[in-house]
């Protein structure tokens, strides 16, 4: 049985790469949900049941951050897996979403197998189901 | 804490071309470039952090839909919507990846969300004249870059 996935990013071209990434990687998913900012993505948490979020930072309405801090402030990143796909580098903070609690962080512009790894390496820790 | 005047910008948005949208950039100088394009597209991001400032990118408006088409893994792109995304997004990846390059790891930057449109009549003259403008052939197609820093330790209009 594969994940259902949230891919959360403005741009339609990354959501679109992104998911054809995750096929690529032969990572098994049932479905995937697109959201085009924070807000739309935890209605979206509210209504799915969601296995794994993939998220930008960068985006209008509620950004990554913000979002983050949400599901932070509801303990929902102790069991839900966020990684967190973005251009952003500065490393303090990258530092501070991990001590928040996300499971990974991928940076753009990336490779299959970057998020491969990273889908690899929070799949014991949270008991996702990766073949 | 300056930036690097020469390298910085042409280096990380020839890697970033080439690593999203599988183009290769190659620096030129401005007077290589044409004096007018057809349909010329700008795009613009802001940065807000220990400095402000603004990124743009001026080409074609092929240009963006063959970065669509490239960085979607398409035989061709013909909605608008999706080449403005894209030229956004390559923008967007370029800002945050240069502002790194430039800066380091340790500072920490907010970026808007691109924006991008049609140019107006005169800019992409007035960036061929431009000092700080940074010209580039990609894929046979004419861009400039123009990276501006207002304010901070010491602030510049350069790459």
């Amino acid at each position: 049985m594969g994940m259902n996935v949230l891919i959360v990013d403005d741009s339609a071209t990354v959501r679109a790469v992104l998911e054809k990434t995750l096929k690529l990687a032969e990572i098994p998913i049932t479905s995937v949900h697109h959201a085009t900012n924070g807000a739309e993505a935890l209605e979206v948490l509210q209504a799915e049941q969601i296995d794994i979020v993939f998220a930008d930072l960068n985006m209008p309405v509620m950004n990554g951050l913000q979002m983050i801090m949400k599901l932070y402030e509801q303990g929902r990143l102790k069991t839900l897996p966020v990684i967190v796909v973005s251009t952003e580098g500065g490393r303090q903070r990258v530092d501070r979403l991990l001590e928040l609690g996300i499971a990974g962080y991928v940076r753009k512009p990336f490779h299959p197998e970057d998020v491969r790894g990273a889908v690899n390496q929070i799949s014991e820790e949270h008991h996702v189901n990766v073949a | 804490m300056s930036l690097d005047k020469s390298h910085t910008l042409p280096e990380v948005f020839c890697l970033v071309v080439e690593e999203l949208a599988f183009m290769f950039g190659e620096p030129v100088t401005p007077d290589e470039l044409p004096d007018a394009v057809d349909d010329a597209t700008l795009a613009s991001i802001t940065f807000h952090g220990p400095m402000t400032g603004e990124l743009i990118m001026i080409g074609p408006r092929g240009l963006a839909f063959m970065m669509a088409a490239n960085i979607l893994g398409l035989d061709d792109v013909t909605d608008v919507d999706q080449a403005i995304d894209a030229m956004g997004e390559a923008l967007n990846v370029c800002c945050g990846q240069v502002l790194t390059a430039a800066f380091g790891d340790e500072l920490v930057f907010d970026l808007t969300p691109p924006q991008v449109g049609p140019a107006q009549h005169d800019q992409w003259q007035n960036l061929k004249t431009d000092a700080n403008a940074f010209a580039f052939m990609v894929d046979d197609m004419p861009i400039m870059l123009r990276l501006q820093v207002d304010q901070g330790e010491e602030a510049c209009t350069t790459s």
